[in-house]
Parts: C-alpha cells; sequence; structure tokens
C-alpha cells in the first residue's frame, strides 16, 4: 500500500507515490550536482525539470493514476544518470575548457543556505550538505560554539552570506534522526539506538541514569524519594547537579537538532541500510576532494582578487568574495585545527606515555610484561598515529592507493596491542590482588605532660639529579629507584597514659604472604628522642622490590593536652588526618579512610584533644581545657566574671544616676536665678513706666479737647 | 587506450554540428532532436542535451522561444541566430574536409 502524494512540479500537478518522490529527488539533487560545475547550471536544471515535468503530465494523460517508480525509472533512462553523462559530458568538458586535468570526481555543489531542510535559516543543513556530513553535527557544533557566542557570530555571518537554495538530499547515507515508530518521549533514545544498531533499552538507560542515581544515593542516606523528603525531581538533587543536567541538555539539544524520520529513505538513512562500502569510500574521498576543492577556491579566490584589484575599479564584486574568502578560510581554519588536535592527542599520548616510561620498571614483572607494555604502546598508540598520519597525507595528495596488505596489517596489529594491553593489565592487576594485614611496630614516648613534643622530619639521602618528575607527596622516580612520600598521620587521644606511636606498613601483592614479604621490606623508619620524634620522608622503592602499592600510616597515642609541633618539611609532606568517626567508615586496621585533612603550619603549636583531632593552641586556649574538670573550673570562674561584671554595671548606673540627679539640681538653681533676675528687671521697668504714664495723660488733655470741638 | 574513450571522443566533437544540422532545418523541441538522432542511430540522453543547448545559446549560436503546451509547463522551441549560421557553415567544411580525408586514408587501408 503505497502513499500518493501530489506535487506541484515546475507548474503542474502531478499526482505521485511516495517511493518514487523520494527517488525523483535523489535524481534531481544527483543532478543538481552533476552540473554544479556548469555556469548557467540553474537553467539547465530547470530546463530538465519541465521535460520531466511534460514527461510526467504526459504519462497520466495516457490514463496513469499515478507516477510510480518504474515510470521515473524510465524518465531516468531517457534523461540519463550522472554516470551515463559522465561519459559523453566529461571529455566535452575537458575540451571545452581546455582543461586537460579533468577529474572523475563527483561535483559538489555551492555551498548555499538550505531552504529544503531547515532548522533556523538552513545554513547548518546547507553546510552538511555541502560536506557531505549529517547536518546534525553542523547543528550541534554550532550549538556547542553557540554557549559562548562564537557560534552565533558565525551563524548569523553565514546566513547574511550564504545564498538561500533548494538543496536535495544528496550523498549522506547514514543520517541520525528521531525515530518517531518506537518513541516515548520525543523518539531521541530510538533514533540513537537504531542509528548505532543497538538494544533501545541502552541510550534510555544512559539518558535516565540521573535520574537512576539521584534515587539510589538519596536513598542509601536516608531521605531520597522512598525516604521522606529532599527528593525534588526538577530541584538539587537533579537538575543541581550538572551530571544529571548534561544529559537532559542532550536530550534536549537533540531532540531539537535532529529531525524526525518521516520518509522511507530517511529511515532507511537511520538504519544505514543506504550505506554500503563503496558508498564509505565515496564519502572518505568526497571528505578529502572538499579539502582540496576548498583549498583550491581559495588560491583561486586570492589569485583573482590580485589580479582584478588594480585593474578593477568597481570593488563591489571583490568585497563579495573577499567576505567569501574569510568564511573559506574559517572553514578550511576549522577543519585544519580539528585535524590537528586529533594527531595532537595522540602523540601527547606518546609523549605522556615517554615520560611516564620510567614507572614500568616498577610496575613491570619480568620479560613478559615488558614484552605485552611494548606491544601495547605500538599497537595501539603508534601505529594509530602512522594510520591518521597516513590517512591525511593520502587526503591532500589525493592519491587513492589504498594497499590493502599495509590496512590489514595495521588493523592486526592494533587489534595484538587490545590483546597485549588486556592481558598486561589482568597481569599487573592480578599483581595487586591481595593486601596484606598491617605489620605493626610500636615505639614509646617517654615525654612529660608538660613537654612539647617535636615532629621532625629526616630527608633521605637520595640522588635527586636525574629523577624524571616530582609529585609533591607521590613520588621521586629515577631509573631504579623511587621514593614514596605517602605517609599520613593520625592523632588519637589514649587514657592511660602510655604515649607511644605506632607504624603500620602496608603492601598489595599476588597472594597475602607476598603481599605480607613486600611490606616487611619498606623501610621505613621513626626515630624517637625525648622529646622529638623524626619522621623518615618516605621510604625507597626499588625496581627490583617493584611499586606494590606499599603505604605507611603513623598512629600517635597521646593524652589529651598533650602540645604537639612540626617542622616545616612535615607540614608540606605529610598529610595529618582528622578522625571524624561519624564521616568515616574504617576498618580495624585503619587502612581506609574517608576523612579531611589538616593543614599543618610550623608556626603553630598543636594539642591533643579529646575527640582525636589536635587543634591549635593559642594563647587564649588552655591545653587542658578539654578535660570535665577544667570545664568546670572555666565555668565557675565565668561565673564569678560574670557576677562582678554585673556588680560593676550596678556601680555605673549608680553614678549615672547620681549624674543626672545633679544635673538636674543645677538646671533647678540656675532657673531660680534667671527668675529673680527677671523679677529685678520687671521692677524697674515699672518704674520708669510710672512717669511715662503722669506725662501721656498731660498730653492727652488737649487732644480730647481738640477732638470734642468737632 | 581505452576504447570508450576514444569512442567517445570521436562522438563528442560532431555531436554538436548534429544538433545544429537538425535545428538548421527548423525551430526544434530538445526531445525532438534527441529523437531525430535516436532514428538516425546515435545515442544520446536528453540530459546530455541540455547543456550543449545552453552552452550554444550562451554562445549566441542559438535563440529560443517560448511555446505554450497542452500537456505541462511551456516548451523551449530552439533555432540558429545569424552567428549560429555562420558557425555551422564552418563545421559544414570542416566535416566535408574530415570525411574526404578519412574516407581516403581509410579506403587506402582497406585497399
Amino acid at each position: 500500500m503505497e502513499k500518493i502524494i501530489n506535487i506541484n512540479f515546475s507548474g503542474s500537478a502531478i499526482a505521485i507515490d511516495e517511493q518514487a518522490h523520494d527517488k525523483l529527488k535523489t535524481y534531481l539533487a544527483s543532478l543538481n550536482n552533476y552540473f554544479s560545475n556548469e555556469e548557467s547550471k540553474d537553467e539547465i536544471i530547470s530546463d530538465i525539470e519541465s521535460r520531466i515535468g511534460e514527461l510526467c503530465a504526459n504519462k497520466l494523460k495516457q490514463g496513469k493514476t499515478f507516477i510510480a517508480t518504474d515510470d521515473v525509472e524510465e524518465i531516468m533512462n531517457l534523461m540519463g544518470r550522472p554516470a551515463d553523462l559522465g561519459a559523453e559530458e566529461e571529455k566535452i568538458n575537458s575540451i571545452n575548457n581546455n582543461n586537460a586535468t579533468s577529474s572523475n570526481t563527483t561535483k559538489r555543489g555551492k555551498l548555499v543556505r538550505n531552504s529544503n531542510d531547515k532548522l533556523v535559516s538552513g545554513v547548518a543543513s546547507g553546510i552538511g550538505n555541502y560536506f557531505n556530513i549529517d547536518p546534525a553535527i553542523v547543528r550541534i557544533l554550532f550549538i556547542l560554539f553557540g554557549i559562548n557566542g562564537f557560534g552565533i557570530l558565525l551563524y548569523i555571518i553565514f546566513w547574511a552570506v550564504l545564498p538561500a537554495n533548494e538543496v536535495l538530499p544528496n550523498n549522506i547515507y547514514r543520517r541520525l534522526y528521531r525515530n518517531s515508530d518506537n518513541k516515548m518521549v520525543a523518539g531521541v533514545a530510538s533514533g540513537l539506538a537504531t542509528y548505532f544498531k543497538v538494544d533501545i533499552w541502552i541510550p534510555r538507560i544512559v539518558f535516565l541514569s540521573p535520574i537512576i542515581l539521584s534515587m539510589f544515593f538519596s536513598n542509601m542516606w536516608g531521605h531520597g524519594i522512598f525516604g521522606n523528603n529532599n527528593f525534588h525531581f526538577f530541584g538539587g538533587n537533579f537538575f543541581g547537579n550538572s551530571f544529571g543536567s548534561m544529559f537532559f541538555l542532550t536530550y534536549f539539544i537533540l531532540w531539537i537538532v535532529l529531525p524526525e524520520a518521516k520518509t522511507d529513505i530517511e529511515k532507511k538513512a537511520l538504519r544505514g541500510e543506504a550505506m554500503d562500502i563503496n558508498s564509505i569510500k565515496n564519502n572518505v574521498k568526497q571528505f578529502g576532494n572538499t579539502i582540496e576543492t576548498v583549498g583550491h577556491t581559495i588560491g583561486n579566490n586570492v589569485k583573482r582578487f590580485a589580479t582584478n584589484l588594480p585593474k578593477n575599479k568597481s570593488t563591489y564584486s571583490s568585497i563579495g568574495s573577499i567576505i567569501g574568502l574569510i568564511i573559506k578560510g574559517i572553514v578550511l581554519f576549522i577543519i585544519g585545527v580539528v585535524l590537528f588536535s586529533l594527531v595532537m592527542v595522540l602523540f601527547s599520548f606518546l609523549v605522556g606515555g615517554a615520560a611516564t616510561l620510567p614507572l614500568r620498571n616498577f610496575i613491570l614483572n619480568g620479560w613478559h610484561d615488558n614484552f605485552l607494555f611494548y606491544g601495547a604502546v605500538i599497537g595501539l598508540l603508534i601505529l594509530p598515529l602512522i594510520s591518521i598520519v597516513l590517512w591525511i597525507i593520502k587526503i591532500f595528495r589525493k592519491t587513492n592507493t589504498n594497499n590493502k596488505r599495509v590496512n590489514t596489517a595495521m588493523g592486526l596489529g592494533i587489534t595484538v596491542g587490545f590483546i597485549c594491553a588486556g592481558i598486561l593489565g589482568a597481569s599487573i592487576g592480578n599483581g595487586f590482588k591481595a593486601e596484606n594485614d598491617a605489620i605493626a611496630t610500636v615505639i614509646n614516648l617517654k615525654s612529660g605532660t608538660n613537654d612539647t613534643l617535636f615532629f621532625n622530619t629526616k630527608t633521605l639521602p637520595y640522588n635527586y639529579k636525574d629523577t624524571w618528575f616530582d609529585i609533591n607527596a607521590l613520588n621521586l622516580i629515577n631509573e631504579d629507584s623511587m621514593m614514596i612520600r605517602n605517609a599520613d598521620i593520625f592523632f588519637r587521644h589514649t587514657n592511660d597514659s602510655t604515649a607511644r606511636i605506632e607504624i603500620l606498613k602496608f603492601a598489595n601483592g599476588r597472594n597475602e604472604t607476598a603481599a605480607d614479604k613486600t611490606a616487611n621490606n619498606i623501610a621505613y623508619n621513626v626515630m624517637v628522642n625525648n622529646n622529638t620524634v623524626t619522621c623518615d620522608e618516605g621510604f625507597i622503592v626499588t625496581s627490583q622490590q617493584k611499586f606494590k602499592a606499599q603505604e605507611i600510616k603513623i598512629n600517635v597515642y597521646l593524652p589529651v593536652g598533650k602540645k604537639i609541633k612540626f617542622d616545616d618539611k612535615m607540614a608540606k609532606l605529610f598529610t595529618i588526618q582528622n578522625n571524624n568517626r561519624s564521616s568515616s567508615w574504617e576498618n580495624n586496621n585503619g587502612r581506609r579512610y574517608r576523612n579531611r585533612e589538616y593543614f599543618i603550619n610550623k608556626n603553630n603549636i598543636y594539642y591533643m584533644t579529646n575527640d582525636d583531632n589536635i587543634r591549635i593552641l593559642t594563647p587564649n586556649t588552655n591545653p587542658q581545657a578539654n578535660t570535665l574538670n577544667n570545664y568546670k573550673k572555666q565555668k565557675a570562674e565565668n561565673q564569678q566574671l560574670n557576677k562582678t561584671q554585673d556588680s560593676l554595671e550596678d556601680l555605673e548606673r549608680n553614678i549615672e544616676r547620681k549624674q543626672e540627679q545633679n544635673e538636674r539640681d543645677l538646671e533647678r538653681e540656675k532657673e531660680k536665678i534667671q527668675r529673680e533676675k527677671d523679677r529685678i528687671e520687671r521692677e524697674k521697668e515699672r518704674a520708669t513706666d510710672q512717669t511715662y504714664n503722669t506725662n501721656s495723660t498731660k498730653l492727652s488733655m488737649p487732644l480730647v479737647a481738640i477732638l470734642t470741638t468737632f | 587506450m581505452n576504447l570508450e574513450n576514444t569512442q567517445s571522443q570521436m562522438r563528442k566533437g560532431i555531436l554538436e554540428f548534429c544538433i545544429l544540422a537538425i535545428i538548421k532545418k527548423g525551430e526544434a523541441y530538445p526531445s525532438d532532436i534527441v529523437e531525430e538522432m535516436k532514428a538516425a542511430g546515435m545515442q544520446i540522453f536528453e540530459g546530455t542535451l541540455y547543456p550543449l543547448l545552453t552552452r550554444l545559446k550562451n554562445a549566441e549560436m542559438l535563440s529560443y522561444r517560448w511555446v505554450e503546451s497542452t500537456t505541462g509547463p511551456p516548451r523551449k522551441y530552439f533555432c540558429l541566430t545569424q552567428n549560429g549560421e555562420a558557425f555551422y557553415k564552418d563545421l559544414e567544411n570542416t566535416w566535408n574536409e574530415l570525411t574526404t580525408a578519412v574516407n581516403k586514408i581509410t579506403n587506402n587501408n582497406t585497399n
């Protein structure tokens, strides 16, 4: 049962079945590609399309209800396929262009925005088409670069510069689509599963892993989804952790970027069924050609630009070509960077491998281990590097001499490398399989309770001259010996005043006896002399002894309040562990810890506390402060202090009150005086007023007389 | 030496000559040209014809006019320009010279 669709094909409505339509589309795309170097390509294509439209219309007129696949087949036979045309056309081309070096490679379309298959403006799809890669990859790259703005800028430039055009799908034999056939959310997982040919549950588990993990882990600590609180689906536990959000983001990006597989051809491309060895070869070849064409165009553009510039006054066209040039430059640059970094990664592996070469003396055991080691290095590092270099050379020289024997040898070598690495890994792992019970040495301390205990470091006589590298706290390595400086110091309080130091030696080995023997061979010393404890800075492992994860732990048992001081090197080299039991999961040997470390400063004096920690002793702290009696005493003192303070405050308040009283009295006195002054003043005024008053009555008499006369 | 190469090299030179010859007889539609050539025993794909016509048109050897069609889109009918006529004359002369020359040589061989 085929779906019939109606299309508008160069002006006429044509009913065509879906498969035939796909076929026609691919055919036109191939023609488009074929004629891409033709000057009037668009005209030729439109002529051909008109003709095909006419042929289809004729078919329908003859009584067919729709165009089927065999009709398209017939049309293609009439018009000729690119391969048919190539035989004739190629030679005509070479004569017409006077170009003897015409190649028989597939011709490439112009770099345009593809309006046929677009999400935003078709830039990514156009680029993908140009380079024959999955547009999804281009889109993902744009999004990745878009995060810092660069991609957006690049995209806008492309958008502005590239013309929009309908590009039909060509030559992409495999494409990642969302698969709607078997979807749960958007078909992303299903598409990935189909593309990579794995079971559907694998990508789903991967995408869901953050949810599952957060469920399990939060549950383990008692407050997960089955516990009671703190499981926020879109909150802290889940989106908050970057791991989870990364998966979510990936899913969403893929959702946006990937189109849905709708037609048969798209589904086939997703399953990779359209792909065979030939098309892979073609793709690789075309990629190589692309690089070359880009190089050529840049070269030509530069040439044209250089020759045109002095002659042509109208620079408008050359501005266009400059922009084109810049963009092509950018594209070439990106390709170059990718290839370069690929080589550099492998190369750095090689260099890194060489740098760790001295380490192998301490890990590899016997000739067979060495043999396997070199096998793995050659197979997994050197051969891939060589083949990548060869591949790049081949691309640039365009020689298609596919030497099968070399390829087989490479593949074989790499396989052998894998096998060697596997066996070597197993062999090394086997050598670390068992660990010993701690070998303990105890030294008693005879130090007065009020004395300060000094921890010093003894520098070992070690040839530092030709050491390869020095990672602090780890190792100093040369050809035949390496120094391991991984001693940890734990401070524990002891109630019976027998202060002592316990040195524990650990190692791994093939079995427990071997591990025990290796641990016994660790030459690590602690010297005790009255109030000084001198620890070796580390211990030396020779290449005969091999590295077997030898380890030193020092337990120092001290009475509470004991003062401790460290020298400079001690502070730098040793990790002093905090025995916070609530967050530790230690076994009886005290071997495994999950603790915080102390940062030790040589200038501080520390003291032992009753919770197996050491704290900085400041002038204010009383070393004995942690014992209960001292605490009580302190409390009593504090209370006394508080009382005196209270009474002092009372006194102050009294004084204040008195002062206020005095001030008020003073004020009152002042007021009294003022009032007295006022009274005297007023009496004076009254006296003068009386004289004025007598005058005024004398004056007013004639006035009254005047008034009355009117 | 590749036989196919030589054959197609022989053909391609006369292809344009043949096309011009057909068009010279009167306005022609590309598929008619193909039909006529096929009838005469010259295999050619329409896909080969179109670019040739376009090239000849661009070189101002041919001109065309649109003719409405009852089936499908309007058709392009090609005819010779004055340049095309002159070009055809030249080609015809060359062809005649060539055929006489080739005939002489091959006849000598067979004799």
